[in-house]
């Protein structure tokens, strides 16, 4: 690694690119006092907001302005959900079994989708050859809902972990290969010139200045991807189950239980976004400068 | 707005609450409704117990009646139950699965019985299957293949809470097995089929009209409901408004419904013609065989047969109620649902010859 190389790599060189185009960081509190009051204030706010819903929830149902066959009261979906901590009635599993059956499905997915779909949108996005090799593949495989892969999943993969994990990584392979080949697209030619001019090969560019510059929207990616993921849980779950949240909010279903249904929605939900929040914690940490 | 979020849900609620609600009300079948020609909401699935609405529709008998029918298909049990909750249909057949879920959850009246589907929710294996090696190791179910040996750690793929599920119970019951015995796997029917061609588990369970395309590829069948000693009705059902406010409306109806029956028991023939004009309308093609299978394994009930199915004799439970409670108990068994449920179920007078008699006298 040569002397001007180091000085344009990696964390410092996409620091200096990314200071001028990204949005200037929010004015420093003038004391502690008042920035506790901020944050203090919103997190009232969205408690507030949260208990609204919540209480407006309660009144649709009891007051029948929704039936309490079509949707279940707070109190009730909170007693399904303590319930169903110890008891397989009446999907045939607890929750927790139901989550981890989910969660091991969700992450293998997932990360496999992003451990190709991330180096894969990266290379198109610089590599001109690879973009016009695989671009006309991707993009008519990219339209096709995860969906109406299963009969093909069943056939190549069986009925077992990868055929719905194929399912999952469909999903989220989209996004992360969308968003780290727009981020790459997008690094500052002035960077590249630079290291250029400083002696790197396109491939030590592409290294040290393309892919760190597109870190930022390939976190995009991931959080997009991580979504995607979720939300084709159910139906890869379709595809055979005998546990796991889309199973329960299937069985929901075909047993007329709203409330199980609810249980097995914000479960999904609160995984989800918890994983999001780490997510964003991760992105923090490996690229700082996008903190806006 | 931004600095207000608690002002955006309960507008969002509320704004959810009128649409929903329009939404029901505009569904309701009887809004259109003439003061000439009564408008009924009727719904089925790609079955044959659709067939004898579909053949009053065809030989305009509502007409003659003076009852319009406003008919709506659903692809099973679950989804049509939705609609009920909705409000969206007043009758209608399924499976005795949904039927007796929505008397529980909704409080719809089981007022007829469609046709006994115990022989067409079936089990089948590949023609090279052990299986098939030994029938009748349980000398009391003589038509089931298959023993305890041959059986055991094998893979069933199924529709899980359903008559299927009933089914492949009391297979297993029946060669001395439990669900601990083998690899149950949940699918949808038609997944379960093109999981089973790919070589995927050793047993499907199907139902009718599947089950005729898996004769078709050749597969054999080991055993049924029927073959492992349990009844499975099909159930004819009034939503628990027209039950109870219009049942003037839902005897017409269950009048044109029974005579489809009486036709289809006369004149089975024609009927399974008529029925495979039906099928092809919802996307299936069934072959003859396959046709005349749906008339000679599932058998139908006249009123007057019905009237007896529903008789309570000196007290006894009727013969449906005997036949609900069994399957009530495999539910609870199963923890799908509660003891109180089905005790809700037994004694709220859910399976109800009110309409029947209505029709009959």
């Amino acid at each position: 690694m040569t002397p001007p190389l180091q000085s344009v790599s990696a964390t410092g060189a996409v620091q200096a690119a990314a200071a001028p185009v990204a949005p200037a960081p929010p004015p420093a509190p003038a004391s502690g006092r008042k920035a506790g009051e901020a944050s203090g204030s919103l997190w009232w706010l969205s408690a507030l907001s949260l208990a609204g819903f919540l209480g407006l929830w309660y009144a649709v149902v009891r007051f029948e302005i929704i039936s309490h066959t079509l949707l279940a009261s707070p109190g009730e979906v909170l007693t399904t959900f303590i319930s169903k901590l110890t008891e397989r009635a009446p999907d045939g599993a607890t929750l927790g079994a139901h989550f981890k059956a989910s969660l091991t499905l969700a992450l293998t997915g997932y990360l496999s989708a992003v451990t190709v779909g991330v180096p894969l949108g990266l290379i198109m996005g610089w590599f001109r050859k690879a973009d016009d090799i695989i671009k006309p593949i991707f993009e008519m495989i990219r339209p096709i809902p995860p969906i109406a892969w299963i009969p093909l999943a069943i056939l190549w993969l069986g009925i077992g972990l990868p055929a719905k994990a194929f399912i999952i990584w469909l999903s989220a392979f989209v996004p992360s290969v969308i968003n780290s080949y727009a981020g790459i697209k997008l690094t500052e030619p002035v960077l590249i010139s630079v290291s250029r001019t400083f002696g790197a090969s396109n491939w030590e560019t592409f290294l040290r200045v393309g892919a760190p510059s597109a870190l930022p929207m390939v976190f995009t990616g991931l959080r997009l991807s991580l979504s995607s993921a979720w939300m084709t849980l159910v139906a890869a779950e379709l595809l055979a189950a005998t546990e796991g949240l889309g199973y329960m909010i299937q069985m929901g279903r075909t047993l007329a239980r709203p409330d199980v249904i609810i249980v097995g929605m914000l479960t999904i939900g609160c995984t989800g976004a918890a994983m999001a929040f780490l997510l964003e914690k991760l992105e923090r940490k490996l690229a700082p400068w996008r903190r806006s | 707005m931004r600095s207000k979020p608690w002002m955006v849900w309960p507008l969002i609620l509320l704004l959810a609450g009128v649409v929903f609600n329009a939404g029901c009300s505009s569904s309701k079948p009887t809004s259109s409704e003439s003061a000439k020609e009564p408008v009924i909401g009727v719904s089925h699935q790609p079955c044959v117990h659709a067939l004898p609405t579909y053949m009053a529709m065809q030989k305009g008998w509502d007409k003659a009646e003076g009852l319009k029918i406003n008919y709506q298909f659903y692809a099973s049990g679950p989804p049509q139950n939705e609609a009920l909750a909705s409000n969206k249909w007043e009758v209608g057949a399924e499976g005795a699965v949904p039927g007796m879920l929505a008397a529980i959850r909704y409080g719809a009246y089981i007022i007829a019985i469609s046709n006994d589907e115990s022989e067409t929710n079936d089990l089948w294996v590949r023609p090279n299957s052990p299986i098939l090696k030994v029938k009748g190791a349980n000398p009391k179910y003589p038509d089931v293949y298959g023993s305890a040996a041959t059986v055991k750690g094998k893979t069933i793929l199924l529709t899980t809470a359903s008559t299927g599920h009933y089914a492949v119970i009391a297979t297993l019951k029946a060669l001395g097995l439990n669900e601990q015995d083998v690899k149950l796997v949940h699918m949808e029917q038609s997944q379960a089929m093109a999981a089973f061609e790919a070589g995927q588990g050793d047993i499907v369970q199907l139902w009718a009209p599947f089950d005729y395309i898996g004769e078709s590829k050749g597969w054999k069948k080991m055993s049924s409901g029927k073959r492992a000693g349990v009844v499975i009705p099909g159930v004819v059902l009034a939503s628990k408004k027209a039950f109870e406010e219009n049942p003037d409306k839902v005897a017409k109806w269950l009048k044109l419904y029974m005579k489809g029956i009486a036709e289809m028991k006369a004149n089975p023939t024609d009927s399974a013609k008529l029925l495979g004009a039906y099928y092809k309308e919802h996307g299936l093609t069934l072959d003859d065989h396959a046709l005349a299978q749906e008339f000679s394994l599932r058998p139908i009930f006249d009123t007057k047969e019905q009237l007896a199915l529903f008789a309570r004799k000196d007290g006894a439970p009727s013969q449906v109620e005997k036949w609900m409670s069994d399957l009530a108990d495999f539910f609870v068994q199963q923890g799908r649902i509660s003891p109180a449920e089905k005790d809700k179920f037994m004694k709220g007078n859910f399976m109800n010859d009110k309409i029947l008699k209505m029709i009959g006298s």
